[in-house]
């Protein structure tokens, strides 16, 4: 999972090299860095964000860590679900059960429906829905595309993808 | 001064589009060193020829012409430098384009052509006579109007590799869609402003259902990213059951809907479909523009854009493939 990390360092030499150490020492793999010598804390520390890309376990580590060597976390933005995708569909969707379409993404265990929008403009016409789907990552991500294709498929909708879905991919 | 004589099989819009630029352009070409010469043009049954050169106001006014030679005598029996072949296309079997291609390029005559059909059947075929008879193919005018993708990545850009390309490739489904969205039409209703002012043809389905987007995606594939596939490895969906309210949804995630031909080479992903695309994404062009944007190794990600149908547009794409195989044949 990504884990986004707020920290306090002074601002001396040596300092930023002693926050990394124990992120790699626990398996931590570092996505980015920002050190922002610029933006001073009242107290004339400077911040650092960091986010990392960390078991659970490793998270906890890492945190005892850096406590131990007296830096200041200023937040853990523990993101447990990182992949949000919003989709388009267009076809009878309350009429081919709804319900059932939410439920077999929920189903899956790894992602879920977090957000539903639903128009119908009248009984004869096709109605329009945005999904948003959350997943606990991108292979997750990927499976629940999938499936969601199955269920367009099945259930003769018109699915409407972003258009980030492979770049995203590719960039990371 | 090159001299440089051509021929132009089918005289529709597109040939007639490009009869209207030899004249407008014809001082400024002889200062850069072209004497481009038409020694004929052949309509579906009749033709004008004058191995001199035709004069080509008179010929625009025309509605007869006064020879009964085909395409097929045109080629085999007037001298002359490129044939340019503008007839309509055919995705099914690419003919008749396919066989006047062939037979020119078999008679070492070099190509320049707007028409998609043959490629979309035959491009290895079409690319072997071409090498083997020693001449140029030039079809810039294929994908993208006056968007030189093509020539771009052939000239410009050498030695990357092309991941990707996505794109908006047809400027019909990009207007109605773009009036779908500004003015909150029904489908229907912008469809038929679309016939109103000529963006649409009578029979839509070849643009709306994604078969012309799916047809130069193939070309695209094939010749620039070795691709080897057929139309039939397109996965296509069309924008005709798209709604106002999808639309509508869209928008309100500052989102659009377009209808993108994408082509990933490692994913061997080719795939014609309506898709949320960003406001602020460089896809998001509107009205009848068509985007391109490409995904290289090394490069990264290249955008382009511009006009990509129309008699003029397309002009600007065959006559730079005439002047480029100037350059490198005569």
């Amino acid at each position: 999972m990504k884990v986004k990390m707020k920290l306090e360092l002074k601002d001396e030499p040596g300092t930023l090299i002693k926050a990394l150490l124990p992120i790699s020492k626990y398996g931590g793999n570092i996505v980015y860095v920002v050190h922002d010598r610029e933006k001073k804390l009242p107290n004339g520390n400077i911040t650092v964000q960091i986010s990392i890309e960390a078991n659970k376990d490793q998270v906890r580590e890492i945190k005892n860590a850096l406590e131990d060597e007296d830096i200041g976390i200023l937040s853990i933005d523990e993101v447990k679900l990182i992949e949000d995708l919003a989709f388009i569909m267009i076809g009878h969707i309350v009429d081919t059960d709804i319900k059932d379409t939410i439920d077999r993404v929920d189903n899956t265990g790894f992602a879920e429906v977090i957000d539903l929008n639903l128009k119908m403009p009248n009984i004869k016409k096709e109605s329009s829905a945005r999904i948003i789907i959350r997943a606990t990552g991108k292979e997750e991500m990927k499976k629940c595309v999938d499936l969601i294709n199955k269920i367009a498929n099945e259930k003769d909708f018109v699915l409407i993808y972003p258009l980030m879905l492979e770049t995203q991919n590719e960039r990371d | 001064m090159k001299e440089i004589k051509i021929s132009i099989i089918g005289f529709g819009s597109i040939g007639k589009g490009l009869v209207r630029e030899i004249i407008e352009k014809r001082d400024f070409l002889l200062r850069k060193g072209y004497d481009l010469k038409v020694v004929a043009i052949a309509d579906k049954n009749s033709s004008e020829i004058d191995i001199n050169g035709l004069d080509l106001a008179n010929v625009l006014k025309k509605e007869e012409y006064s020879y009964n030679k085909t395409a097929l005598d045109i080629i085999y029996e007037v001298k002359q430098d490129i044939m340019v072949e503008c007839t309509p296309s055919n995705i099914i079997d690419g003919n008749p384009g396919l066989s006047h291609i062939l037979a020119a390029l078999n008679s070492r005559i070099n190509v320049v052509t707007s028409n998609k059909g043959p490629f979309v059947v035959a491009y290895d075929k079409i690319i072997e006579s071409a090498d083997k008879n020693n001449v140029s193919i030039g079809y810039e005018a294929t994908v993208g109007g006056a968007i030189p993708i093509i020539n771009l990545i052939k000239s410009n850009i050498r030695a990357d590799k092309i991941l990707s390309i996505k794109g908006i490739l047809n400027g019909t489904c990009n207007y109605i869609l773009t009036r779908m969205q500004k003015e909150m039409l029904d489908y229907e209703e912008a469809l038929f402003e679309a016939k109103e002012l000529g963006i649409a043809e009578t029979d839509e389905s070849y643009d709306v259902k994604g078969i012309d987007t799916a047809s130069k995606l193939v070309i695209l594939a094939n010749s620039l990213m070795k691709m080897n596939v057929k139309y039939t490895d397109v996965k296509v969906e069309g924008i005709t059951r798209i709604t106002r309210e999808a639309l509508e949804l869209a928008e309100e995630i500052d989102c659009t809907i377009k209808l993108i031909g994408e082509v990933n080479k490692e994913e061997r992903l080719l795939r014609v479909a309506p898709r949320l695309v960003p406001f602020n994404h460089p896809l998001s062009v509107g009205g009848t523009l068509n985007v391109i944007m490409l995904n290289t190794d090394i490069a990264g990600e290249i955008t382009i854009t511009g006009r990509g149908a129309g008699p003029k547009e397309t002009s600007s794409a065959i006559l730079s493939d005439i002047i480029n195989i100037a350059d490198e044949r005569l």
